[in-house]
């Protein structure tokens, strides 16, 4: 049987997955930025 | 003819498929990027980067692989945005994100748009900026050229559309030599030259659905016996293109005679579909599957000269066999 609390949570849970996957993007990014100044700095 | 009316009135634009809300999982935005182009892109990308003379640091080769594969997907991006309305009525792209209804369509085009700023800004910051132009202009010759301005209107399409495809060899020896050469130039001719037969090949076996979905390949519009002689044409022209790398010294002596050998067996696959009649629906099916054996062995034929380009420069293995005379040194 359909129930609306179903389809909500399943939302929720599509939100959670996509925040986590955008974090990590974000956060290697910052470590991908990171290393490339290091290696620039050092004149690589 | 204006932009509008080149679109399928029986789809409506702003989505394909009623868009859900939030419905749109993860790997549907990894979908947006068109995995399976993607990889070919990298590979060559890579064996550019890999085959150009000169050293950049491992990390920065790795970030300059990431712009491109990035850079390509979000390409793709942007053009499952456009092409929405037909890929909903293609059999082959019925079941991309957005004729499935699970994003809104203005969601793709910002994710394409972000991802294409994104990484040429970081190629430029991490690589050098002649790799970034050359990647901005790779992304603005598949969106603009070829997805927008292009694909509708002539059958000629994916000739000149293909040299956003080419580009990836080029952009990865640029991010090491900083520059374009006769080298690089003459790895971009290769997929450049390759493209034609290989989605024509496509298309032969596919014209259904082109036709349908109103895009004006060459089976569609010219007929299949001009497209047979063009996939031969083009054929032609490739085989000796191959082995121009080992000509010029960019690869060895086993890569040139690979490449011979494969170019050979390319120009009789094509002369196999060139002989194919259409005279009646069963030698028209044996037609397409020489079509279908075509486009997978063209595959295969790129896969493989990029490989040994990669391998003919990795040292310690094939790199002493040098070239057949090395004319560029």
């Amino acid at each position: 049987m359909y129930m609306a609390g179903d389809d909500d949570k399943d939302r929720q849970q599509r939100q959670r997955k996509k925040n986590l996957a955008l974090l990590a993007v974000l956060l290697a990014f910052v470590v991908v930025v990171y290393f490339v100044s290091i290696i620039r700095m050092g004149g690589g | 003819m204006s932009d509008l009316s080149l679109r399928l009135d029986s789809v409506d634009l702003n989505t394909a498929g009623a868009a859900r809300r939030g419905a749109a999982q993860v790997s549907d935005y990894f979908a947006l990027l068109k995995p399976r182009v993607m990889s070919l892109v990298v590979f060559s990308g890579f064996a550019g980067l890999y085959a150009a003379p000169g050293e950049l640091h491992p990390f920065l080769a790795a970030v300059a692989v990431l712009c491109i594969a990035v850079n390509a997907g979000a390409a793709g991006a942007i053009n499952m945005w456009y092409e929405r309305d037909i890929d909903a009525v293609m059999e082959r792209t019925r079941g991309r994100p957005l004729p499935r209804g699970k994003m809104d369509p203005q969601e793709a085009l910002a994710f394409g748009v972000v991802l294409s700023l994104f990484s040429v800004m970081l190629m430029g910051m991490a690589v050098n900026w002649v790799a970034a132009g050359l990647l901005a202009l790779a992304n603005g010759f598949y969106v603009f050229v070829y997805t927008i301005w292009l694909k509708r209107r002539t059958p000629q399409n994916i000739v000149i559309g293909g040299a956003a495809g080419a580009f990836p060899p080029m952009i990865g020896w640029a991010a090491v030599t900083g520059g374009v050469d006769l080298h690089s130039f003459v790895l971009f001719a290769l997929i450049f030259f390759w493209t034609p037969p290989h989605f024509w090949a496509l298309a032969l076996y596919r014209q259904g659905d082109y036709a349908k979905a109103k895009v004006p390949m060459l089976p569609v519009v010219a007929g299949r016996a001009a497209t047979k002689r063009q996939i031969m044409a083009y054929s032609l022209l490739l085989a000796p293109l191959g082995v121009l790398p080992a000509l010029l010294g960019t690869a060895g002596v086993i890569y040139g005679t690979v490449a011979a050998a494969m170019g050979t067996f390319f120009v009789l696959l094509a002369a196999a579909v060139l002989r194919a009649s259409d005279d009646s629906a069963d030698s028209r099916a044996r037609g397409d599957r020489v079509a279908r054996q075509l486009f997978g062995y063209s595959i295969l034929y790129l896969f493989v000269l990029f490989t040994l380009l990669i391998i003919d420069r990795a040292p310690g293995l094939l790199a002493q066999t040098g070239g057949f005379g090395g004319l560029a040194g």
